[in-house]
């Protein structure tokens, strides 16, 4: 790229650094330093959104909120405010008040700014800058994350408040803060996730409308949980509470990651790597969620949470499948500039690669992982490990519900049905989806749609079979129902099936190999392909680039797997 | 004289909507420090094209180069050597003009007073000083295609694609905006420029390109186009005394198309070069017709591009 020669421009620029005479000067030139660090959709979105009327008038609103709540609350309580504990209700209002920004004005905020720039075609011209993906994206969740800062200050008078008054301490109100601020972001996240997929105006809107009652939702399960921190607080004291918070925020880092670099693979030109970056937060989210399973199992031994990671898992992981199977067989050339080469590499690398192939067994060795590693507390190093545990460590009386017996061998069936049901419906929908791309080519949804109404099909047709039967509709569970993955699966974990659960997989068994085995086949061809040369022409670029001291394009991290629109 | 490296190339291009061939197997190249000219009715295929070249669409089969990377492949290293005016005005509510072009230096990896100096220089070449805190909303026609421009222009690109720039402009606004085309290309840009105006074209751009339906009928400069195409030529000359005469010496020859004589006037149409003109005036002279006038002209990029395209539309 050149330069602007400065000779060409007609008008003089002072620079700054001539003028650095007095302190503020400095100041100045420090200040305009660290905004160029800034990121640039940030710089615009905060100008834009300082001056728009939405979120003037939120935020007056707000403001008049508040002190309206302070001013009603304060006179309900009269004289009273000097021995009763009116604090609690005080700061559940106004965090009523505090939610509806943060939970509904925020995230709707984040979706509509990247959605109707996608709509107007803005985006367009901002794609094809500089700026990454990731950059963008990082930009303008910075950005709705200054529109919280700005909506809690408002509020954060009104709440240092309430901690004047009885009944509340500050952990509760800092907790509250967190909690929204935390739920928020991911809200919002999950805002511009959806904005990234809805390019189609008809499917903006449908999402619009769906979203928009789901932040409403999410809003009042918000303040449920508020109204149980606030009037019911005084957890904190046991610490198994803050195990949970521990386990709340290993949930929302994976699920941010996730949903994160979901909208970022979206956002990213077809030519590039969208997946690899996923499939890696998929596994530390899957590892970190195991680990915290393991550690509960091994502080409290409870069958009832293995059976529940199997079956949570198998959602997850037919959720991800649909879209990882669902991928374009032929990687792009650039894709393949980065295919792992050594033996060792391929070996353990290449189902991060892109492909349907890589993605289905990528699917299943994660959910046959999770199965095999859930056994864990009850083999005989977990034995051991808690032991040490229980000795340092001694949960609270009556905090978790009884626990029952081990059952490893149930436990291993259980996810080994899983494993063949997703081995089915995703094998099955693979295929599908394959024929189909033969003759056209797919949106992103085709294939979820497909794996949706292949699953749905397999599970509703049994069940609407037998539920119009005269002999069968007041039985449980029947051989009829083996395709219906979510009763059979269901049964298993909770340990209903009327049948012994070996003779569902010894059914399934054969199904999921066959089913597998044809995946298999065509897997082969995928991985075929091999790595190719990077062009001339990018190598003289990158040797540009790292003579003039700028980084070139390339990985940094497996987060960010391909240097291009990502960087 | 030419830079033996094409700015931009397109190989073999193809885009596909369904069964409509939106671009059909196009490969042209433009050189930097020029001006290239892409013609052809609507749907066409030009802007498809454009989109493609600014990595905005992906081209079903073939490749389009700039500066040496694919588009569909580099991308994001296209997109640092590149400068694209699309057909439309982008539209951001709150901003004024200063920040709109600031923002884009920002997101094009300019700081400090390097933005500062791109920023102002871009005002300046596209007469946008008086502007700066202008809310973009505001602006008019003209000056929005000015400011797109700049835009374009803000990370000063090597390869500037423009889809209509002149479209709605005043015809002050559209002297202002060639002049401004042809400095960009004098300061060593390759430029694509796309046009319905073609006597815009026809003074800004060094070679143009010819689409209809998605296959390139023509590229070349004008007078190529004209002489692959045995284009004609027309003349017209006054002789002394009535041009009648003029008929019995040139009705007969086959070079000679749409004779018209009226007092003493004569046009027609001539397939030939100019040295052949001047050989059938020698002739004339010569056989006694007074003629006081000649005149020939080559067929302006109207006439080619009437001539070359069926006006036909997918």
């Amino acid at each position: 790229m050149t330069t602007i020669d400065p000779a060409r421009a007609s008008v003089e620029v002072v620079d700054a650094t001539v003028v650095e005479t007095t302190r503020w000067d400095r100041i100045d030139a420090l200040l305009a330093k660290l905004g160029d660090r800034l990121n640039p959709i940030l710089v615009k979105e905060a100008r834009q959104a300082l001056r728009s009327r939405q979120f003037l008038i939120t935020f007056f609103l707000m403001l008049i909120a508040g002190w309206a709540w302070s001013i009603v609350g304060l006179a309900r309580i009269g004289p009273a405010v000097y021995y009763s504990a009116e604090g609690p209700r005080m700061l559940f209002v106004y965090h009523l008040i505090l939610s509806f920004p943060l939970l509904v004005v925020a995230p709707y905020a984040a979706f509509h700014s990247l959605s109707s720039e996608r709509q107007d075609r803005t985006f367009e011209l901002l794609s094809i800058t500089s700026l990454g993906a990731r950059q963008i994206l990082t930009g303008k969740l910075c950005a709705i994350g200054l529109q919280m800062v700005v909506y809690l200050s408002a509020i954060v008078p009104c709440l240092a408040f309430t901690y004047l008054l009885r009944g509340l301490d500050i952990v509760t109100i800092v907790l509250v803060v967190v909690y929204t601020c935390a739920f928020s972001l991911a809200l919002s996240v999950s805002g511009l996730l959806l904005g990234a997929i809805s390019p189609l105006r008809q499917r903006h809107i449908a999402l619009s409308v769906l979203l928009a009652i789901g932040l409403f939702g999410a809003m009042w399960v918000d303040n449920l949980w508020t109204a149980a921190i606030v009037f019911q607080g005084g957890f904190w004291g046991a610490s198994e509470f803050w195990l949970l918070q521990g386990l709340f925020a290993t949930l929302f880092i994976n699920y941010f990651a996730v949903a994160f670099l979901a909208a970022r693979s979206q956002l990213l030109t077809v030519s590039e790597n969208r997946s690899t970056a996923l499939r890696w937060s998929l596994v530390v989210a899957q590892l970190s969620f195991l680990g915290w399973m393991a550690g509960l199992q091994m502080t409290v031994v409870d069958p009832d949470v293995s059976f529940a990671l199997i079956y949570v898992s198998a959602i997850g992981w037919f959720v991800f499948g649909m879209f990882l199977t669902g991928e374009p067989a032929a990687l792009s050339p650039r894709v393949r500039r980065d295919l792992p080469q050594s033996t060792l590499a391929r070996t353990l690398l290449t189902w991060f690669t892109p492909g349907p192939g890589t993605g289905y067994v990528f699917v299943l060795v994660n959910m046959a992982a999770i199965s095999l590693l859930a056994l864990l507390p009850y083999h005989e190093i977990g034995v051991f490990i808690r032991r040490l545990s229980d000795a340092a460590y001694s949960p609270s009386p009556g905090l978790w519900l009884g626990a029952g017996a081990p059952k490893p061998a149930e436990m291993m069936i259980a996810g080994a049905v899983a494993t063949c049901y997703l081995a089915i419906y995703l094998g099955i929908g693979s295929l599908l989806v394959r024929v189909l791309r033969r003759r056209a080519n797919l949106a992103l949804g085709v294939p979820a749609l497909i794996n949706i109404v292949l699953l749905s099909v397999g599970s509703i047709v049994p069940w609407v079979i037998q539920m119009t039967s005269p002999t069968l509709r007041n039985r449980d569970w029947t051989v009829l129902q083996i395709p219906n993955a979510v009763w059979s699966l269901t049964d298993v974990c909770f340990d209903r099936l009327p049948v012994d659960d070996m003779v569902l997989l010894l059914m399934l068994f054969p199904v999921a190999v066959l089913v597998g085995g044809i995946n298999v086949l065509f897997l082969l061809d995928d991985l075929k392909q091999v790595r190719v040369a990077r062009p001339e022409r990018v190598e003289q670029d990158d040797t540009a680039l790292a003579a003039v001291g700028a980084e070139p394009p390339g990985p940094k991290d497996p987060w960010d797997e391909v240097g291009g629109g990502a960087t | 004289m030419i830079d033996a490296t094409p700015a931009i190339e397109l190989i073999n291009l193809h885009r596909y909507f369904g069964a409509t061939k939106a671009v059909d197997d196009v490969s042209f190249q433009v050189y930097p420090g020029r001006v290239f000219g892409f013609i052809g009715p609507n749907g066409a295929g030009k802007t498809t094209s454009m989109r493609i070249l600014a990595t905005l669409d992906m081209p079903t089969s073939g490749d389009a180069m700039v500066d040496g990377f694919s588009v569909v492949q580099d991308a994001d290293r296209v997109r640092r050597r590149l400068g694209f005016m699309p057909d439309y005005f982008d539209t951001h509510p709150n901003i004024i003009v200063s920040e709109y072009l600031d923002f884009f230096a920002r997101a094009y990896g300019l700081v400090g007073a390097e933005r500062l100096r791109a920023v102002n220089y871009v005002m300046s070449f596209t007469k946008l000083d008086g502007l700066a805190e202008k809310p973009i909303d505001g602006l008019s026609k003209g000056m929005k295609q000015r400011l797109c421009l700049g835009r374009a222009m803000i990370h000063d690109p090597p390869v500037m694609i423009l889809d209509e720039p002149a479209a709605g402009l005043d015809p002050r606004a559209r002297i202002q905006l060639r002049e401004m085309i042809g400095q960009l290309a004098a300061d060593g840009k390759a430029i694509l420029v796309s046009s319905h105006i073609l006597t815009e074209l026809a003074e800004m751009c060094d070679t143009v390109a010819i689409i209809e339906q998605g296959r390139l009928l023509a590229v070349g400069t004008v007078d190529e186009i004209h002489r692959t195409r045995h284009a004609q030529r027309g003349v017209h000359m006054r002789v002394l005394g009535g041009a009648e005469p003029v008929r019995a010496h040139l009705a007969h020859r086959d070079d000679i198309h749409e004779l018209h004589i009226v007092g003493e006037t004569a046009e027609f149409l001539h397939d030939g070069t100019q040295e052949a003109e001047a050989e059938m005036l020698r002739q004339l002279v010569t056989a006694g017709v007074q003629v006081v006038a000649f005149g020939s002209r080559a067929r302006s990029l109207e006439d080619v591009f009437m001539q070359v395209t069926e006006g036909l539309v997918q």
